[in-house]
């Protein structure tokens, strides 16, 4: 089969070129959840066709690397069994209140909300999204487009971070909303954006641009 | 907070019964080994949850207090620090060797400051990112220490984070060849132990003394 077709099964993104003819492989990992059979697969899998190896990420998310072109598509076709679709704009949780015992909010279902309700937006450019549990806020929620932190109250929203080139702390929408109320708002600010912004141009660079005003302003309008 | 009697590397869970562990796998990298060893306990001890964690690493969720040292046992992998006032991790991009855009090893260097600094004593924990371009996918520049490859050489910025009291952080020298950045960092870290109060973050130094302080002092 043509590398082409093998691209074209897959979502975007899930194959990625890393030169010399090798590629990445992402697993499909909701919010770091993990199991021993999907690990017991996935070692079958580097066993049987010799890989390299595995790469953990800090999105959370594990990838094959240096998968040679040649088996790309048996990779594929074994993973294709365990593991489901990649989102469009992925959701990242810290461990969350089955796990941490600080968690004064469940962030993973939160995620799991986020996650689908994004999947309705078009958006300029790439979104990331962080939930956190608590206030310790170890989604990283501060520094990614989207962030919701959990408090006593209810949730904490954020909007406008990114940690990477050009790290910017985002600016807090609203505090102490319920959940349907933050989908809302998070909904109300993502469509100010989508309408606005410039082709490409990240959730931080657009709120820089345009000021925290303005978007208040679209947020409160009803 | 209940650490100081878990079994080793265990960090009591919400269950206040059960533990978690955390093994090392620097930056990232899980090679064939010790992905037969993490699925092998996962069958054998029929560990209930295993999480990705945003260090780069796979924590086993749930165990039974008499499990743990088993587990270590049967793993042969290192404790990767979760809790403590230590170096944490280091984590690091793809850089040139997996990633099309890496201007700089960052796999390599990521690994190599792992080696020298994890588990380092300090006054409060640290986290490091290692980026192999401008685009810092390490997200540097909110870690304790960042460094960011460019084509002159390696940028070092330091006094970044992440969570409840973001900060975004200062850059400390630029154009540094790899061993100049890996003597750098070392030199960062004394002068935080010498200068941080106990549990206080480099975040919450730098934002006390500055930049331009830690500048006088170490460069």
């Amino acid at each position: 089969m043509e590398l082409n077709e093998i691209m074209q099964e897959v979502p975007s993104g899930a194959i990625r070129p890393c030169g010399k003819g090798l590629y990445i492989v992402m697993v499909r990992t909701a919010f770091g959840d993990i199991s021993a059979e999907l690990l017991n697969s996935l070692n079958k899998i580097v066993q049987d066709l010799g890989l390299s190896g595995m790469r953990v990420t800090a999105q959370q998310r594990m990838q094959l690397i240096n998968v040679p072109e040649d088996k790309l598509k048996e990779v594929v076709d074994r993973l294709g069994q365990v593991v489901g679709d990649i989102s469009k704009y992925p959701v990242g949780a810290c461990a969350g209140i089955k796990l941490c015992r600080f968690g004064v909010q469940d962030s993973t279902a939160m995620a799991e909300k986020l996650e689908e309700f994004l999947n309705a937006f078009e958006l300029p450019s790439k979104l990331k999204s962080g939930v956190s549990g608590c206030s310790m806020s170890c989604g990283e929620s501060y520094v990614r487009d989207v962030g919701l932190v959990g408090t006593k109250k209810g949730w904490t929203v954020l909007f406008g971070g990114n940690a990477g080139k050009g790290a910017r702390k985002a600016d807090t929408l609203a505090e102490g909303v319920s959940d349907e109320q933050a989908f809302e708002i998070i909904g109300k600010a993502l469509d100010f954006y989508r309408e606005n912004a410039k082709k490409k141009e990240r959730t931080a660079r657009f709120f820089e641009r345009v000021g925290i005003d303005a978007v208040m302003e679209a947020v409160n309008r009803s | 907070m209940g650490e100081k009697d878990a079994p080793k590397g265990a960090i009591l869970q919400r269950d206040k019964k059960t533990y978690a562990i955390v093994p090392r796998t620097p930056v990232g990298l899980v090679t064939p080994d010790v992905l037969e060893a993490l699925a092998r306990v996962g069958r054998k001890f029929e560990i209930p949850i295993m999480k990705i964690t945003s260090g780069q690493r796979i924590a086993l969720v749930g165990l039974e207090e008499e499990q743990v040292d088993q587990v270590w046992e049967d793993l042969k992998m290192d404790i990767g620090p979760a809790v403590g006032l230590c170096v944490h991790y280091v984590q690091a991009c793809p850089g040139t060797e997996v990633c099309k855009f890496g201007l700089r090893d960052s796999l390599g260097l990521g690994l190599e400051l792992e080696e020298m600094f994890v588990g380092k004593q300090l006054p409060a924990k640290m986290k490091v990112g290692v980026s192999g371009c401008t685009m810092c996918c390490a997200e540097s520049y909110v870690r304790d220490v960042g460094l960011i490859g460019k084509r002159k050489g390696w940028t070092m910025v330091v006094g970044g984070n992440a969570s409840g009291r973001p900060r975004i952080a200062d850059v400390l020298a630029e154009d540094l060849t790899r061993s100049e950045a890996i003597e750098l960092v070392g030199r960062f870290m004394n002068y935080y132990n010498e200068n941080s109060n106990k549990r206080s973050r480099s975040s919450m130094l730098l934002k006390k003394v500055g930049i331009d302080a830690v500048k006088a002092a170490i460069l």
